[in-house]
């Protein structure tokens, strides 16, 4: 796992002979800005399935290994 | 084989209107041929009662006249889009027990036009490979030469060799750097991936969410188009799916290419690329001039840079998208001492190695000593690449390249983690671009694979990209099926 991990890195470092001053990075290729919605409840009362895939639940809650002594 | 099975689309839906068959004889005939190729481990899920029932529903529907777009049209689904009430996995070990309480929108809108829900295909692992063989499930194997176990391309192998070998009519798949294309090319079949926000990735168990995008798997162009039709479209749960309006795709498939410019960017010709794949090239070219195409060779010279920007970018993204892995609201949970305990053991426990080095290299480019050297870095270049595709496509209509450097290899033949990744070199720079591409099969080598060619157009102009890959797949006359017994 190291070796390749060394070896992707490696591969990367390819990019540094790229001129890039000046040049605004890309973070979206759609050209658009993100729309707006209302600020409304689209859906809700859905807890039971919302805990559906739950590893672990109790009364409507997520139950995780305790994190307070 | 049921004579049924050779149909496509069209035919399928001439065949129902005409009621020389019926929808549930269609089903029952794939689900008997699922049965027949289930050594090529294709399916993760086969949904056989709810396909007969969605038959029945289709047959009554051609009855009382009110058939939709794919009324009756049996669909196989990579297992990356949730599917409500079906297990859907990602082909990972850490979903392995998850069902979606919810049904992604793509899928969605096949079934609100009649499709039929076959079942869930295998892929590589969180869709990250180029051969299939990162899927927790175990690799498909390619049903061409079948004895000789070749890999299906990656990462929707499942999905291509589905329709390869006739256990689907169509498929849906996801690209992200070529995982529709690749493998439509090394399974001899059409994939089009096609411009970024054209389908709406909602309910699309996320890779790296810049990137991504549905895309059909199909026999041919002319059912490519129809697919694409239904698939696309603005969908307000997904942000950055696009307004632009979706054309009848099929409406362009007869325009031919006389007097458009098909650019031949010079750097796809690289070294390490099979002589036989670039002599088949050529003859698409020669075909499209005869047709009436101007020819024109262009220059794309940051086209090296596209893997290792996707190499970071794609990571970066993936480790983000994969942190929700947690062991708390769903999916695997490994029992620890204590919650940190409990995540490191969720995680190690769930995730395969090659999710593994790509949750540690995006994590790593993303960190903070390093994000402006790699991460943002690749980000400046990939605007770079944008660019030069935005110059080339004022001179030119469309750009011709091979899909891949070479034809399908043998499962496990690749060890090489960065000759695997070098599977994506001709289909990872449009991805970067976010425009539109398809694979067309136009032959098969020496040993009897299939040929993939690429073919790329301008953001949204899949329709055209259709239209002359129309013209490649009447000229190439590709009326290859893969034989053998695959069962």
């Amino acid at each position: 796992m190291i070796k390749d991990l060394n070896e992707i890195i490696g591969f990367i470092d390819q990019l540094n002979e790229v001129n890039t001053d000046n040049v605004d990075p890309l973070s979206s290729v759609t050209g658009h800005d993100l729309p707006l919605r209302k600020d409304k409840v689209i859906d809700g009362e859905i807890n039971d399935k919302i805990l559906e895939n739950a590893p672990e639940k109790i009364s409507g809650y997520f139950v995780v290994p305790k994190v307070v002594e | 084989m049921s004579e049924l099975l050779t149909l496509n689309i069209s035919q399928v839906l001439e065949g129902l209107k005409k009621k020389k068959f019926s929808a549930v004889e269609l089903t029952r005939s794939y689900l008997d041929r699922i049965e027949e190729t289930k050594a090529l481990n294709m399916y993760l899920e086969i949904s056989a009662d709810k396909a007969i029932t969605m038959a029945e529903k289709a047959d009554e529907n051609y009855k009382n006249n009110s058939a939709r777009l794919l009324e009756g049209i049996p669909i196989g689904i990579k297992d990356m889009f949730c599917t409500e009430s079906i297990k859907t996995t990602a082909s990972s070990k850490i979903l392995e027990n998850f069902v979606p309480t919810y049904e992604s929108t793509v899928s969605n809108k096949l079934w609100e036009e009649g499709a039929i829900n076959l079942g869930k295909l295998s892929c590589d692992e969180f869709a990250m490979g180029s051969s299939n063989e990162t899927a927790a499930q175990g690799n498909v194997i390619n049903p061409w030469k079948v004895e000789e176990t070749r890999s299906p391309g990656g990462s929707s192998g499942g999905s291509a060799a589905a329709v390869a070998s006739k256990s689907a009519l169509c498929t849906i798949g996801t690209d992200t750097g070529g995982s529709i294309r690749q493998p439509a090319a090394f399974c001899g079949i059409v994939g089009m991936k096609p411009t970024y926000g054209r389908c709406s990735r909602w309910g699309i168990i996320a890779f790296a969410s810049s990137l991504d995008q549905a895309g059909p798997l199909t026999r041919n162009v002319s059912d490519s188009a129809t697919m694409l039709k239904v698939m696309a479209g603005h969908d307000p749960k997904d942000s950055t799916s696009s307004l632009e309006s979706v054309p009848n795709f099929n409406d362009f498939l007869d325009k031919g290419v006389k007097g458009l410019k098909i650019g031949i960017p010079e750097e796809y010709d690289r070294k390490g690329i099979s002589e036989e794949i670039l002599n088949s090239k050529e003859k698409v070219i020669d075909l499209l001039k005869q047709n009436g195409a101007e020819i024109v060779n262009v220059s794309l010279p940051l086209t090296k840079y596209a893997l290792p920007v996707y190499y970071i970018v794609a990571p970066a993204e993936a480790s983000s998208n994969l942190a929700r892995y947690d062991g708390v609201r769903y999916g695997l949970r490994v029992d620890g001492d204590s919650l940190d305990d409990m995540y490191e053991k969720t995680r190690a426990n769930g995730f395969g190695d090659e999710v593994k080095r790509r949750i540690m290299i995006g994590t790593y480019v993303l960190s903070s000593g390093y994000y402006d050297a790699y991460y943002l870095k690749a980000q400046k270049v990939r605007r770079l690449i944008k660019n030069e595709f935005d110059e080339v496509f004022k001179k030119v209509d469309y750009l011709l390249t091979p899909t891949t450097p070479t034809t399908s290899f043998k499962l496990g033949s690749t060890q090489d983690l960065l000759t695997m990744y070098l599977n994506d070199v001709f289909t990872v720079p449009a991805s970067l671009a976010g425009i539109p591409g398809i694979s067309v099969p136009i032959d098969l080598d020496k040993n009897g694979l299939p040929i993939g060619i690429q073919l790329l157009g301008k953001p949204f102009d899949e329709g055209g990209v259709f239209q002359v890959g129309k013209v490649i797949e009447d000229c190439a006359e590709f009326n290859f099926s893969p034989e053998g017994n695959f069962s």
